[in-house]
């Protein structure tokens, strides 16, 4: 059967909040069963002097209850949106906090997996088809290079470079530091955050270019070795037809599910990033988090992942079936 | 006599035995893989051999900070006042630890879990896949990230467990695909029909044939097991007292290594992560393309 | 007594029949792990015009690289390092990228072998059927499509399975569309590459049934290309054998019954049980194919012939004619086409 019908809907979505569920789960259980009692931190604050706000923690998330009802209680918390208050930045909610950060997040991780994404699709199937060539073996070396190098060692070394050495860009920051970013014109503002977006966005697609283009010319290679491209040209057809209809048609559609989770991934994918750019995202926030021990903003930045995740996965389970006339829906 | 002479001509004219073929395949006629056998022997001599290659003691503070390379300090001085190259040469030692025994952690249970889900197919295959599956979508970084961060405290034997416990996720996921168009294959129904038990079926027929892949899937688990951790390093979460060229890495950058405009610090780390991971690379890759190969070329278009 | 599954007469060819396809001494290589393969050695035959030509042999034999040659869709691992293919008297292997584009189903055309992944699984047969028309023709889509349905019928496919994608077809619809792509453009010559191999044996037999009505009204000949000799014998008019890579013979099928020439034809007859007709013993033929990368000094056979004579271990046999449309390849011919 082709095109979707509820069933899938259902069952897909089922297994996604499934997943959420243990995600969410080990989530909670993670700072309890690490050793690191939120109770004790929290005591060990009310005994240097904020005792209020120990008092309203302990109330909302029932740290003074057993494990199971804290658990129903953190679920509960969850439902209704709310992630806790923020240690370290109290009374700050932690919403606040990371719709805060998010925005730069996504800023740049969309943008440089969009570029990334086009540009290994481009230079993959180049390579493909230039099979042996000097062009193949060299983009697939030096592919393969920046694979094994650390991220966020490119990050540094574009930072220095481009940064430091050439002062093209910006060092760090979203913004220009002591700048109102809501009593500037918005073209300026466009600006402003594109300049200061430049570098981490080069950086992340450098990166993750590399692995997608070999993924990409993998495909497309594979593809170009069925029979039903021999047959195609037993037809006669035009060798752009070929490429086109037949055989990209073809390689792309695994690249898809790919380019999606890339998306749902976004989030956490560009943590070194941020800390070497100093960018404002979540991967700082949650960094920051970890150094102050601010566990409500860890437990909801991960919450907040993996909810995008899970997001991103089924919406592209529920869009492949539409690409692909192959997947059967049961 | 004549007939004799007939039989030792015809074995000497004989082809070359099958395992020798295949090693000679794989190994002595690509030249992928020996550069990289080479590069990562040379590593490995420097790792065993580190306290008599480094000149000095990596944790000495005796030079002046922030010197530049010299006669004296061959890639120069950080920030606390240690000698960068004997540092480097230290570092050797944890990162190709961390790397393999990591990668050999991940590679068991990737291969054990891969190989059962394959064999096994229907309900196990599909329930082992599940839970694969659903701990898959949880990014990598950012659980490590908060397991370490709720970790007591951080040796490198909880590293390692870290570091391979989430990463046979994508090997299992890999090898069970193999193991499924395998498994398919007459020699299993013949092992089966023989009376062979799952486990055996599972290792001494289905996994030499497939052996060329989990090799190309081991050495790239082990290249992002020393990546991971030099992630971890760098952020922070690795262990402190380690020297590893993550942890270099990591606190050139946290001492503004930039500003100072220190590339004799930011630079050896990184290669070096970089060529050893590249190595191990084009080990698997080779013998992932010469498998691939044998299965059927392509037309030019 | 033969049993005749068809009910085809067998047509006689003469020297005043056109010849659609003339191969001259093809010979073609493989690379593979230990050294070069000669798969095809030295080949030579004609096919005229509304014949049904049959090409026999073991596995591995060559018979399949032949096909791929004559369309130029060898993969690179192979080479054509000797010959011509003469397709209505010009060579295929010297033609330029656009004239071979053309060639290609205008002219001659495949039908590969059923098991294999033929059709590109993301785009509807229909589409597919209209891509060859498109790729030759000036139409509008609409009327690619409108053929592409006809083509269809051809094949006793309902049209309106033209949006249909090929995993929703059974393995024999998927091949009956194959065909229908191969005769679209109404060429002269259609290979078939061990088309039915794959199939069951009812629906084999329905889809041969088709192609041989076809071919009697669309009027192409016919390259038929499998193992399986006692269904070659039912439907080809002349069949060609071959071993190891040599072409052994070549017979108009009734000479190949009473009078085969060649000892390993002799052997091939021998190895299949007839329908009907009394019982006999089966024999096989002892040994195995020579290594095709270090085959031995002259007649490739001359292990497993019962035939051999001294000459034959020494120099290769010329394949020459006996009689009209019938040749062979050996010193000690089984049959010299001198009785009646």
């Amino acid at each position: 059967m082709r095109g979707i019908n509820g069933k899938y809907i259902v069952k897909r979505f089922i297994s996604a909040l499934f997943t959420l569920w243990i995600a969410l789960t080990v989530n909670f259980l993670l700072p309890r069963v690490m050793g690191g009692n939120p109770a004790d931190y929290l005591a060990s604050q009310s005994a240097m002097g904020s005792l209020e706000y120990a008092e309203i923690i302990k109330q909302q998330f029932g740290l003074d209850k057993s494990i199971p009802e804290q658990y129903l209680i953190y679920l509960k918390e969850l439902l209704h949106g709310n992630l806790g208050i923020s240690f370290t930045t109290f009374p700050v909610p932690v919403v606040k906090i990371i719709t805060q950060a998010m925005p730069w997040t996504l800023l740049i991780v969309l943008i440089s997996t969009i570029i990334s994404f086009a540009i290994a699709w481009l230079l993959g199937t180049l390579a493909a088809l230039k099979k042996g060539s000097f062009f193949d073996t060299a983009t697939v070396g030096v592919s393969f290079y920046i694979q094994s190098t650390p991220y966020f060692w490119i990050g540094m070394l574009i930072v220095m470079g481009l940064g430091y050495y050439a002062g093209w860009f910006p060092m760090g920051h979203a913004i220009p530091p002591g700048i109102d970013i809501n009593a500037i014109p918005w073209f300026q503002k466009v600006i402003f955050i594109g300049y200061h977006a430049f570098l981490p966005i080069l950086s992340l697609a450098i990166v993750n270019l590399a692995g997608r283009m070999i993924m990409m010319r993998s495909n497309v290679l594979q593809v170009l070795s069925e029979d039903y491209i021999t047959l195609a040209q037993a037809k006669g057809l035009r060798r752009s037809r070929i490429l086109s209809k037949y055989a990209l048609r073809n390689a792309l559609l695994p690249s898809f599910t790919g380019f999606m989770l890339s998306m749902g991934q976004a989030v956490s994918g560009a943590i070194a990033t941020e800390m070497i750019f100093s960018y404002p995202g979540i991967g700082l926030t949650i960094m920051n988090a970890i150094l102050s021990q601010d566990y409500p903003v860890i437990q909801g930045c991960f919450a907040i992942i993996a909810v995008s995740v899970v997001t991103m996965n089924f919406i592209a389970d529920l869009i492949y079936p539409l690409i692909d006339p192959r997947v059967s829906l049961t | 006599m004549i007939i004799v002479m007939q039989l030792r001509k015809n074995s000497q004219s004989r082809v070359k035995s099958d395992n020798y073929l295949v090693f000679e395949k794989y190994i002595l006629k690509n030249t992928k893989a020996k550069i990289g056998l080479g590069i990562i022997s040379f590593f490995v001599i420097v790792a065993i051999f580190a306290p008599i290659i480094a000149p000095y003691d990596p944790h000495e503070i005796n030079f002046i900070p922030w010197e530049k390379p010299s006669l004296k300090n061959i890639l120069g001085v950080n920030s606390y006042g240690q000698d960068i190259f004997s540092q480097t040469v230290h570092g050797t030692r944890v990162t190709i630890s961390v790397g393999i025994l990591a990668g050999l952690f991940t590679s068991f249970i990737g291969v054990f879990v891969g190989l059962l889900a394959g064999y096994k197919g229907g309900r196990t295959g599909e329930v082992l896949m599940r839970i694969v599956d659903v701990f898959l979508v949880i990014p990598n970084l950012a659980i490590m990230i908060v397991l370490a961060a709720f970790l007591p405290s951080m040796g490198i034997f909880n590293l390692i467990i870290i570091i391979g416990a989430f990463s046979w996720l994508w090997m299992a996921r890999s090898i069970r695909s193999q193991t499924l168009s395998e498994a398919r294959k007459e020699y299993v129904e013949a092992a089966k029909v023989q009376g062979m038990g799952t486990i055996e079926i599972m290792f001494k027929e289905i996994l030499p044939n497939i052996f060329p892949v989990i090799t190309a899937n081991m050495v790239m688990v082990v290249t992002s097991a020393m990546l991971t951790e030099a992630s971890l390093s760098f952020l922070g979460i690795g262990d402190p007292s380690l020297i590893s060229w993550g942890q270099m890495l990591s606190i050139a950058f946290a001492n503004s290594a930039i500003i100072y405009n220190a590339w004799y610090w930011m630079l050896p780390p990184g290669l070096c992560i970089a060529t050893l991971g590249y190595s191990f690379m084009l080990i698997g890759n080779s013998f992932l393309d010469i498998y691939a190969n044998d299965r059927g070329g392509s037309v030019e278009i | 007594m033969r049993y005749n599954a068809f009910s085809m007469d067998k047509k006689e060819i003469t020297s005043e029949d056109e010849i659609i396809l003339s191969i001259k001494n093809l010979s073609v290589q493989y690379k593979a792990e230990r050294g070069q393969v000669q798969a095809v050695n030295d080949v030579s035959f004609d096919i005229h015009k509304g014949e049904f030509f049959g090409l026999a042999g073991e596995s591995g034999c060559g018979k399949s690289t032949i096909a791929f040659s004559i369309m130029r869709l060898l993969k690179s691992s192979a080479k054509i390092n000797s010959g011509e293919i003469n397709f209505k008297g010009k060579n295929v292997l010297l033609f330029g990228k656009e004239e071979l584009r053309l060639f290609r189903c205008e002219k001659a055309s495949m039908v590969l072998q059923s098991a294999m992944n033929n059709l590109n699984p993301v785009v509807t047969i229909g589409s597919q059927l209209a891509d060859a028309i498109l790729a030759h023709e000036k139409v509008t889509k609409r009327e690619a499509i409108q053929r592409a349905k006809e083509a269809l019928a051809l094949v006793n496919i309902d049209e309106s399975r033209i949006k249909a994608y090929p995993h929703e077809l059974s393995g024999g619809m998927r091949q009956r569309v194959i065909i229908a792509m191969a005769l679209i453009l109404k060429p002269d010559l259609v290979i078939f590459d061990e088309p039915t191999t794959a199939l069951d044996v009812v629906v084999q037999h329905n889809i041969i049934r088709r192609i041989i009505e076809l071919k009697k009204t669309l009027g192409f000949s016919i390259l038929f290309i499998t193992h399986d000799l006692p269904l070659m014998l039912e439907m080809c008019d002349r069949i060609a054998i071959m071993y190891a890579g040599k072409m052994v013979e070549v017979a108009p099928v009734k000479n190949l019954l009473k009078k085969p020439a060649h000892p390993y034809t002799y052997g091939l007859l021998q190895a299949f049980p007839s329908l009907v007709g009394p019982k006999k013993k089966l024999r096989g033929i002892k040994g195995s194919v020579p290594d095709l990368i270090t085959p031995p000094s002259g007649c490739l056979f001359y292990d497993r012939c019962f035939q051999r004579i001294s000459e034959c271990k020494s120099v290769s046999p010329k394949f020459e004619k006996i009689t009209e449309g019938h040749y062979c390849a050996c010193f000690n011919k089984l049959w010299e086409g001198t009785e009646q």
